[in-house]
């Protein structure tokens, strides 16, 4: 068993110093020295140009006013799912959910439909500045806030805010003192990804944005594609990534301050029932949710059926030929690539995933080893997909790995992207696992091997299966290291929509909404398969 | 047949958690280990079933059961909070034992389905353990450990999670679950009562160290060090002097007990032995009292400090009291 886990964390090591830090490595190098010494001309030089110190600027700018906007829409969502008793709870708590494992080309497409040209907000005239990104990140991460504060306010023991009514403090003052602060450290962990997130974002910011709009990962795809200036794009990358890192540090000692857990309790044991006031709560949850998650997509299927002559499936049948789209494939083919890639991605993401976790979480003491790799293994959450693309472009294109004529090179990309999300998922799942399980099977006289096969697999299983649902949505929707890094006709169709979209006429709009609802019925009906397999799992097992 | 524990050991880092207890169990008895939080009891448990590294040695009569791995040791376990596997349904639990040792499913279910009945437990196989209350759970815990057949079964504070009267009624139906299977046990608890009542022999640990191994009675009543005395109960303490001519002299008086060496003496003893009673020559104050079903309990201010006492009806705050201290009652240790 140990010698199996070392040789599986093995291969995950040098997988992910060959996909990762040898990349990173490149792009240090190219922007740090010259001629084989260190030269930090590069680093200044690009500082110095007109625009760049703005985009910076901006890019902070826009991370941090998307995350106080978020957040702060998210806590009554937050709140109503988690103390509320209601008909429809599972339902509403689904649906907001939705943005969150759809692509963000098709959550930008559809603020597209919504807000740009010939949609019902056309005229608030909002594409192509702050506030339509605002919106979008928002969508997208609402269930990021309303989910991780939700499940602690879930389960916090309300005996206490109970206790300081009763001695005499104010419904504010108990919020503030006694909710808040045990609400603290899920808020701060929600608040440091949705930052994160939006720091990073790059397809929403692509579809959405404009001129004024653009941030450190849209210039480096613009230096990049557009003047090929590689040595520009390498000392953006890099300063993404100090910024990154930067807040990555901030929030760990943030959350490391947040003091002990509090007692943790079952939910629904003391939930409230929906009356009086509480109403229009709930209603103004509901109204919002409706607005921010529903309205989007639902204009984007609209628009996906509305043909210059009427209700028709005259986008979905374009789907199937080039047409004037600029593709070197049909959208159709485009799919079928993504599909295909998604499936490898999602193997590759389970399998190193997988080890790591294992390795993380191995019986004793964490050691250092497992440790560290925990840690770079959630280095691509701040090393950003755009850094990620730009990283295989400019090192997998000659010997000794040319992967860049390959198409492995997408779904490797991809999974690496996914890699992060699966490890997060499954520490804490395999971690749960009590020791003490073992002890017992061990006394009603199981080996080690069936001691595993009883305790560990289940565990293990439902945990690989909900990772890799994630993995696979990741996958799908990926966009901004493939865009790097596909060639014609390995093309994805997040890639395919993007640049429809940036072709003129009707005709390649229309294609667009249709792929883009394709690409998010897809994308949900995925997920809904494996939590379905999940939950009969659970049950049955 | 007997289990044997020589001189057996368990070091975490440099601490001592067990230092070389020596014990013996014999075939269908019940040794209860009675320990405070922290003494070891959960380690020794631990160590006789090869879950922790351990020094000396556990036999099992004639074999040696000190290298053999947990799963061959023919030793159950009931841990403290069940340990159900969460997967698995009330049946999946017993009959778990079973199927690693090629007994067939349907002799296995069978066995499961006696077992489950013996316990109490008719119609809950197709249960989800987590839908179980704390007493349930307990005895599908038991079921389980049983369904292997265990030479010897181990119990890690079994009732430490019930309240009481669910506790008093559980501990009468295990009890004669175990005597009905015959096996030999080794329970665990921090309770005296629940040690003194289910345990044909009382071992006292305190800080990995036996302090004292005897009948119940025996324990209770001639505990065998001053630190025994007190977790048994003994709350009222004085230090004396043995004369040589057998009694031994207080601040409360001098009483005829005989056999003490001669020398300073440190004297304990239960509030029983200090009764609340007009005829008594010593003389105190009431200080507290609270009424405990039987009796009143009475905390009695004294020329010679404050002591626990029992009456027959409560007193009030200040009021001057007479009291007789039985000397059977008194429990005297050298200094």
């Amino acid at each position: 068993m140990r010698i199996t886990r070392g040789l599986a964390l093995g291969a995950a090591a040098a997988f992910l110093v060959l996909f990762l830090v040898w990349p990173v490595a490149t792009i240090l190098g190219r922007g740090l020295w010259s001629d084989g010494r260190p030269d930090l001309a590069a680093i200044g030089d690009t500082l110095g140009r007109p625009g760049i110190p703005r985009i910076i600027a901006f890019t902070f700018v826009q991370a941090a006013v998307s995350t106080v906007v978020t957040v702060a829409l998210g806590l009554p969502g937050a709140y109503v799912l988690s103390r509320y008793r209601f008909r429809g709870r599972a339902l509403l708590a689904a649906a907001l959910t939705v943005p969150f494992v759809l692509p963000t080309v098709v959550v930008g497409t559809a603020f597209l439909a919504l807000l740009g040209p010939g949609g019902p907000l056309a005229a608030l005239g909002l594409v192509g500045t702050l506030p339509a990104i605002l919106l979008a990140h928002a969508c997208l991460n609402y269930a990021v806030v309303v989910r991780t504060v939700g499940s602690r306010w879930a389960h916090l023991d309300h005996h206490a805010a109970d206790a300081a009514r009763t001695l005499g403090a104010s419904r504010w003052r108990t919020w503030w003192r006694v909710t808040l602060p045990a609400l603290r450290p899920a808020l701060v962990a929600s608040t440091m990804i949705v930052f994160l997130f939006s720091f990073t974002s790059f397809g929403v910011i692509l579809i959405l944005g404009g001129p004024r709009t653009a941030t450190i990962e849209t210039e480096i795809h613009r230096v990049t594609v557009q003047s090929l200036d590689l040595r520009t794009a390498a000392v953006l990358s890099i300063i993404q990534m100090v910024a990154v890192g930067g807040a990555v540090l901030a929030g760990a000692a943030l959350a490391r301050d947040a003091g002990p857990a509090p007692r943790w309790r079952p939910r629904d044991l003391d939930a409230l029932a929906v009356t009086g006031s509480r109403r229009f709560v709930l209603a103004g949850v509901l109204a919002l949710t409706a607005a921010l998650v529903g309205a989007p997509l639902v204009v984007l299927v609209q628009r996906s059926f509305a043909t210059g002559s009427g209700p028709g499936l005259a986008w979905y049948r374009a789907l199937g030929s080039i047409g004037g789209t600029g593709l070197a494939e049909t959208p159709a083919r485009a799919l079928a690539n993504s599909l295909t890639f998604a499936v490898v991605a999602t193997v590759i993401a389970v399998a190193v995933g997988g080890a790591i976790a294992s390795g993380v979480v191995a019986r004793g003491r964490p050691n250092r080893t497992a440790r560290l790799l925990d840690r770079a293994a959630v280095l691509p959450l701040g090393i950003s997909a755009v850094t990620i693309g730009f990283g295989y472009l400019i090192t997998l294109d000659a010997p000794p790995l040319a992967l860049r004529s390959s198409w492995w090179i997408i779904p490797i990309a991809q999974a690496l992207v996914a890699i992060p999300f699966v490890v997060r998922t499954t520490v804490p799942m395999l971690r749960s696992v009590d020791p003490r399980l073992r002890d017992a099977v061990a006394t009603l006289g199981a080996p080690p091997s069936r001691v595993w096969r009883a305790v560990d697999l289940p565990a293990l299983r439902s945990a690989l299966a909900t990772a890799a649902a994630f993995a696979f949505a990741i996958s799908l929707g990926e966009f901004g290291a493939t865009v790097f890094i596909v060639r014609p006709e390995t093309t994805t169709l997040p890639v395919a929509i993007f640049r429809m979209l940036g072709r003129p006429g009707a005709a390649n709009r229309g294609t667009a909404w249709a792929a883009a609802a394709v690409l998010m019925v897809v994308t949900t009906l995925a997920m809904l398969a494996v939590d379905r397999t999940t939950t009969r799992v659970r049950r049955t097992r | 047949m007997t289990l044997h524990l020589e001189h057996l050991g368990v070091a975490y880092g440099g601490r001592r958690a067990l230092d070389a207890i020596d014990l013996t169990v014999p075939t269908g008895s019940t040794l209860a280990v009675l320990g405070a939080s922290g003494s070891g009891k959960s380690t020794l448990l631990r160590a006789i079933a090869g879950l922790e590294p351990a020094t000396g040695r556990v036999r099992w009569e004639r074999t040696d059961l000190t290298g053999v791995p947990t799963h061959r040791r023919g030793i159950g376990m009931v841990f403290q909070d069940h340990a159900l596997l969460p997967h698995l349904d009330v049946l999946g639990n017993v009959r778990f034992g079973l199927e690693g040792r090629g007994t067939d499913r349907a002799a296995a279910t069978e066995r499961a389905g006696a077992l489950l009945a013996r316990v109490g437990l008719v119609g809950y196989e197709h249960r989800a353990v987590t839908s179980l209350s704390g007493g349930e759970a307990q005895r599908v815990a038991l079921a389980r450990a049983l369904a292997p057949d265990p030479r010897v079964l181990l119990l890690d504070e079994p009732y430490g999670a019930l309240d009481r009267e669910r506790r008093d009624r559980l501990m009468l139906d295990v009890r004669s679950v175990l005597r009905a299977a015959g096996v030999t046990v080794v329970h665990v608890t921090h309770d005296h009562d629940e040690a003194l009542a289910l345990g044909d022999a009382v071992a006292i640990l305190h800080d990995g160290r036996l302090e004292q191994v005897g009948p119940p009675e025996a324990v209770w009543h001639h505990p065998a060090s001053a630190r025994v005395a007190r977790f048994l109960g003994a709350t009222n303490e004085l230090d004396g002097e043995a004369t040589p001519d057998g009694a031994v002299t207080t601040a409360l008086g001098r009483f005829p007990i005989a056999g003490v060496p001669p020398g300073p003496v440190r004297v304990l003893w239960r509030p029983e032995a200090l009764r609340v009673d007009p005829a008594g020559t010593l003389r105190g104050r009431v200080r507290d009292s609270t009424f405990r079903r039987t009796h009143h309990l009475v905390t009695v201010e004294t020329t010679a400090g404050r002591f626990e006492a029992v009456a027959g009806t409560g007193g009030r705050d200040g009021e001057s009291i007479g009291l007789t201290l039985d000397v059977a009652g008194l429990l005297v240790f050298g200094r």
